[in-house]
């Protein structure tokens, strides 16, 4: 692996950091006809990766985003709390928190970052509140 | 759903209502819990490409088979759907934190009582 190097652009109180890694291919035999983990992913994030060039990229990065911010937290969520809509080429993605997962961070700010580096995606969660 | 007996104790939607807290149970016969036991070893065996004799109770998931938080996600979607059962990952997540399944037996272990309990389980010792 090559390096990656990110320059946080937000400021506040650090409270929490959390990364998670994972390989494309094996979101390739989820890829659906359905929602393969109703339990992780909503209808709405499967739809979306379903019209993308690449489907498993975006079931895959949605799910390291939310394993990043369980680790963050450092505690469980309810990955239906948020949506992340993802799709390969660098672009970040959009993540969308829903009220009981907002009502959980308050009024923290959250910055996400993925990186692709060699059939892996790496999700970066940093969570921000106020003081610093 | 063969083997499994659903014992609800009334409530048109399945559930006893005690207290204001809505609660569900699966009474499993042995014949159902072999099959869920079953389904946990085939599916530890062909998701790590391994023997399934190669697997027993005490095989740790992680350090033996590299198992991780997808795979576990994996048999829980194949054992909710076979079941139908509902429960929150939060809930269940709650629990593992308080009780870790690290082995095939403890992962068994914890899906008879996903389906016995749902999202009950993290009330539930084991």
């Amino acid at each position: 692996m090559t390096s990656s190097t990110w320059n946080s652009e937000t400021r506040g109180l650090l409270l929490g950091v959390g990364i998670d890694v994972e390989l494309v291919a094996r979101f390739a035999s989820l890829v659906p006809s359905g929602n393969p983990l109703p339990m992780v992913f909503t209808e709405v994030e499967v739809a979306h990766s379903a019209v993308q060039g690449d489907p498993a990229f975006a079931l895959c990065a949605a799910f390291c985003v939310k394993e990043a911010l369980f680790k963050a937290l450092g505690g469980p969520i309810d990955p239906l709390g948020c949506q992340v809509f993802a799709c390969a080429g660098g672009q970040e993605p959009r993540v969308e928190i829903g009220p009981s997962l907002r009502a959980e961070i308050g009024e923290a700010t959250l910055e996400v970052r993925l990186f692709e580096e060699g059939g892996e995606v790496i999700a970066a969660v940093i969570l921000r509140g106020e003081g610093a | 759903m063969t083997g499994v007996r659903r014992q609800w104790l009334g409530g048109s939607d399945g559930h006893v209502e005690a207290n204001g807290v809505k609660f569900g149970m699966q009474d499993i016969d042995q014949a159902a819990a072999q099959q869920i036991r079953d389904l946990v070893y085939d599916f530890f065996a062909a998701e790590c490409d391994v023997d399934r004799a190669s697997l027993n109770d005490s095989t740790r998931i992680i350090e033996e088979l590299e198992g991780d938080s997808l795979m576990f996600l994996s048999l829980l979607e194949k054992i909710r759907k076979r079941h139908g059962i509902g429960i929150e990952l939060k809930t269940l997540a709650r629990h593992l934190m308080k009780k870790p399944a690290n082995t095939i037996g403890q992962v068994i272990e914890l899906s008879l009582a996903i389906v016995r309990h749902g999202d009950d389980v993290v009330n539930v010792e084991l």
